[in-house]
């Protein structure tokens, strides 16, 4: 069991993780994924003290590895890692990879630890490249073979930081293969991932990091498929925003024009909804609030989900509740009708007394 | 093979150069000056460190002035016409006549100053100046001192000197620093150091009971050397002045020194042919005396320095950065200015502080201090080859290594310096290379390598081609035979070329 209480770890002055309490239990397999930086590799890189924590605790049955003067061979005697660029010992051969760190290390014999090793590579499918120097070998075989080492120190937590992000798209088939297998082992995993799917499959738990922190965590699927918190949405729908802050008549709208088209382009988003889009922009923006706000205030916010394709815009506006959906003689209106398929009107109580939400066809 | 081949081209050409340079020798044009007037605005060469500097200067004030180490490189430059004279002992110039008989002597006597032998201005050089002046006067008393002069002034290889072996030497040792190519003074006769002051020197062992060891050296190195105490006289023919006289003790006058002018004769015809001049340039370098057991001598203590500061050196480099390699503090900065010190200097330079600076006072030969001064550099240049080595590792070789549960200690053996020193072989077999090439300076130091070797030989033939090519030919076959050595180690173990066999030792194999 692995327990975290308020980790914390910060580069210079910058807290990558802050304040983190979490408890893994024995033969969880946790997949953990979240935006780059968000401190998911650093998390769990302290966790077998690679990095060392700025603040906080970490237990490992019960044994608190942070403590001062604990024997961190200790620690690598019970938790592995695979790394996102496998680190095979460029002097050896495959086979020695594997062999030399259990005769160095567990003080097998060289008989023994040939077995094993054997063994090993025979179940990651390469005991043909025994003899291989990792840079003989492709990414894919060579983090087979890392995994292969890291088992081979019978390791009760193995981590996984990244182990298939540096690989060529047609190898990651075959590393993820070999980590399937490891579910049923019964050890405990903590697997960082970019891949989604990945994630979602092969864990019973996930962790959603961001703010420094184990920002949503539950059921892969759960999560995915109805995430509570917004961020977390924004993420595995993969949304991309764009945000204007409007409270001037005379804005730079030209500028804001380019804007917009270039964001559309880096998210590759269809010409025709980019028209829609820029229509909506104009008519609401230009015409409808502009007449209807005494006040000129408005927040535009375009939402894309690079997942479904789908183009979702929120607009705030006014300090007094103003719904402009009522005015049906409004040729502007029509105009929006026309470029959506969903058109809603929210009253709020905050900074903002309006919202609109608007799906773009 | 490619390697050989390239080996045997160099040498080839190499020796093709030095037949074309060797017959293109002597066909300068010769201008056959007779009076001093003559040379007032011409190229005057100088031997260093001696009285001729300051005497030749008054003597041709208009003059260009070229600066030489020995009568040897003298000899060459005025035949090579580099310079068109230069001020010597009588005696000297007489002697280079003698073996070359292009040179001659013009206004004899032009300078005389007395001779003296050196010794510390101490309280032991004071004790032993007196009962050497005591000898002297016997010696002159008997016409002894006449009689010596004599033999020496016109020895040959027959000549014989006292036997220095015999000496008792129940007193203890005496050393003296000279340079042999100052004839009658002191002479390479057989292999040996001899000549007039040596056996006065020697005489001098006998009557006080002392035991003789030689040590050669530099001209400019002799003074220095009795004054820091790394030997207790000094003797090169060497003119007492004033100026020297406040630094060192004199012993009475034991000869004097007559200067004259060495020019080149009248253009002369007869030029040997090519073959002729090869072989007497061939005999005189190896077969007259022995000479050939010289470079023997040579070879051997070039050889055995180079050698012992490869492995002393690399013991060093390595010891040095294996204690610092996790060290950002003091200890760290001080071996990095240390070495920043020991690289920044030219090698003669350091060779010469450790000798007479560090070492001055301790009794120590020059071919330790040399093995000392080499293991410095070359350590430098280890630790430094190793800690850039070790840095271009990447670092999740060491993470690996980590979460695998090596120690820090097991990680640097087993998984960083293995890797570190396959990056290291290649500049670290041109380190030696250069190393080899390096150890020619040890001469300045009393080491008889095989430049110094090289540098004898030509004192006494006064020919600067052949001893020249002969050191050349030598250097190049040290250097192939270590890198030959080195290569062999490398590749034996380089760890790729293994083996499956060799990669599972102990192990046994079912399938």
């Amino acid at each position: 069991m692995i327990e975290v209480k308020n980790l914390t770890k910060i580069y210079r002055v910058n807290p990558i993780v802050n304040d983190l309490s979490v408890t893994i239990n024995d033969g969880e397999i946790i997949s953990i994924i979240g935006p780059s930086g968000c401190g998911k590799s650093t998390f769990i890189k302290c966790l077998n003290m690679l990095e060392k924590p700025t603040k906080g605790q970490i237990f490992i049955d019960g044994e608190e590895i942070t403590a001062p003067g604990y024997d961190l061979c200790k620690v690598s005697r019970k938790v592995g890692m695979v790394f996102q660029q496998f680190n095979l010992f460029n002097h050896m051969t495959a086979i020695e990879n594997i062999m030399i760190p259990q005769v160095d290390i567990l003080k097998l014999s060289r008989q023994e630890a040939y077995e094993k090793s054997m063994e090993l590579l025979k179940k990651v499918h390469l005991s043909q490249k025994a003899f291989s120097y990792p840079d003989q070998l492709s990414g894919g075989q060579q983090q087979r073979i890392a995994i292969a080492r890291t088992l081979a120190m019978d390791p009760e937590i193995i981590l996984f930081d990244e182990p298939i992000s540096a690989l060529d798209p047609t190898m990651v088939d075959e590393v993820k293969a070999v980590i399937r297998d490891l579910t049923h082992s019964g050890k405990t995993m903590l697997i960082v991932t970019h891949d989604m799917e990945f994630a979602r499959t092969i864990a019973n738990r996930l962790f959603y990091m961001d703010e420094g922190g184990i920002y949503e965590q539950g059921d892969p699927e759960e999560i995915f498929t109805n995430p509570q918190k917004e961020k977390t949405r924004q993420f595995v729908n993969k949304l991309k925003i764009l945000q204007f802050e409007i409270d001037d008549r005379n804005y730079d709208f030209y500028g804001a024009y380019s804007t917009i088209r270039s964001y559309c382009l880096k998210n590759q988003i269809p010409f025709t909804k980019i028209n829609h889009i820029e229509s909506i922009f104009e008519e609401i923006c230009q015409v409808i609030l502009m007449e209807k706000l005494e006040d000129y205030k408005v927040n535009f916010r375009i939402i894309y989900s690079q997942k479904d394709g789908n183009v979702e815009i929120n607009v705030l506006y006014g300090n007094k509740p103003i719904n402009i959906l009522d005015d049906n003689d409004s040729l502007s209106l029509k105009i929006v009708r026309g470029f959506s398929s969903d058109l809603d009107y929210e009253q709020l109580n905050e900074a903002y007394a309006n919202k609109l939400y608007i799906k773009v066809i | 093979m490619k390697n050989k081949i390239r080996k045997t081209v160099l040498i080839v050409m190499t020796v093709i150069m030095s037949m074309i340079l060797f017959g293109c020798q002597d066909k300068g044009e010769n201008k056959g000056y007779t009076t001093i007037e003559q040379l007032q605005d011409k190229r005057i060469g100088i031997k260093q460190g001696t009285i001729y500097d300051g005497f030749s200067k008054k003597l041709f004030p208009e003059a260009q002035y070229y600066y030489f180490n020995n009568n040897t490189d003298l000899t060459a430059a005025l035949k090579g016409h580099k310079i068109d004279g230069f001020v010597a002992d009588d005696a000297i110039i007489d002697d280079i006549i003698r073996e070359n008989p292009e040179v001659a002597k013009i206004g004899e006597h032009v300078f005389s100053a007395p001779v003296g032998l050196v010794f510390a201005k101490s309280e032991k050089g004071q004790k032993l100046v007196e009962m050497m002046n005591e000898l002297i006067k016997e010696l002159k008393e008997s016409g002894e001192l006449d009689r010596l002069f004599e033999k020496w002034l016109n020895y040959d290889s027959s000549t014989r000197m006292f036997d220095i072996g015999s000496l008792s030497g129940e007193n203890g040792t005496i050393v003296l620093a000279t340079q042999s190519g100052s004839p009658p003074f002191n002479i390479l006769l057989n292999g040996q150091i001899a000549g007039y002051e040596t056996e006065v020197v020697a005489l001098f062992c006998q009557k006080y009971g002392y035991r003789l060891q030689i040590n050669e050296m530099y001209f400019d190195g002799l003074l220095g050397s009795v004054q820091t105490g790394k030997a207790d006289i000094a003797a090169g023919g060497i003119s007492e002045t004033e100026e020297r006289a406040k630094s060192v003790n004199f012993s009475d006058a034991i000869a004097t020194n007559y200067g004259s002018v060495a020019v080149l004769k009248q253009s002369n015809d007869s030029i040997e042919g090519f073959f002729d001049s090869l072989m007497s340039g061939l005999k005189s370098t190896f077969i007259v005396e022995d000479r050939w057991k010289l470079f023997v001598e040579g070879i051997l203590s070039t050889l055995f320095i180079t050698i012992a500061s490869i492995i002393l050196g690399t013991a060093l480099g390595f010891i040095v950065y294996t204690n610092t390699r996790n060290n950002e503090g003091l200890l760290l900065k001080i071996v990095k200015i240390t070495i920043w010190i020991i690289q920044g200097m030219p090698m003669v330079v350091l060779l010469m502080v450790l000798y007479y600076v560090i070492l001055g006072k301790v009794s120590i030969s020059g071919f330790w201090v040399s093995i000392i001064g080499f293991s410095l550099t070359f350590g430098s240049a280890v630790f430094n080859m190793l800690s850039g080595a070790v840095k271009t590792i990447d670092s999740g070789q060491r993470d690996a290594a980590f979460t695998l549960g090596y120690s820090e200690k097991k990680t640097f053996y087993r998984i960083i310096l293995p890797q570190a020193i396959r990056f290291i072989m290649p500049s670290y077999k041109a380190e030696i290379v250069s190393l080899i090439k390096a150890t020619a300076v040890v001469g300045y130091i009393a080491v008889q390598d095989l430049t110094k070797v090289g540098d004898q030989i030509r004192s006494r033939t006064y020919e600067a081609f052949f001893p020249l090519i002969v050191v050349t030919l030598l250097y190049f076959a040290l250097a192939a035979l270590i890198s030959a050595l080195i290569n062999k180690i490398d590749v034996s173990s380089d760890i790729r070329r293994r083996t499956p066999e060799q990669i599972l030792k102990g192990v046994k194999i079912d399938d």
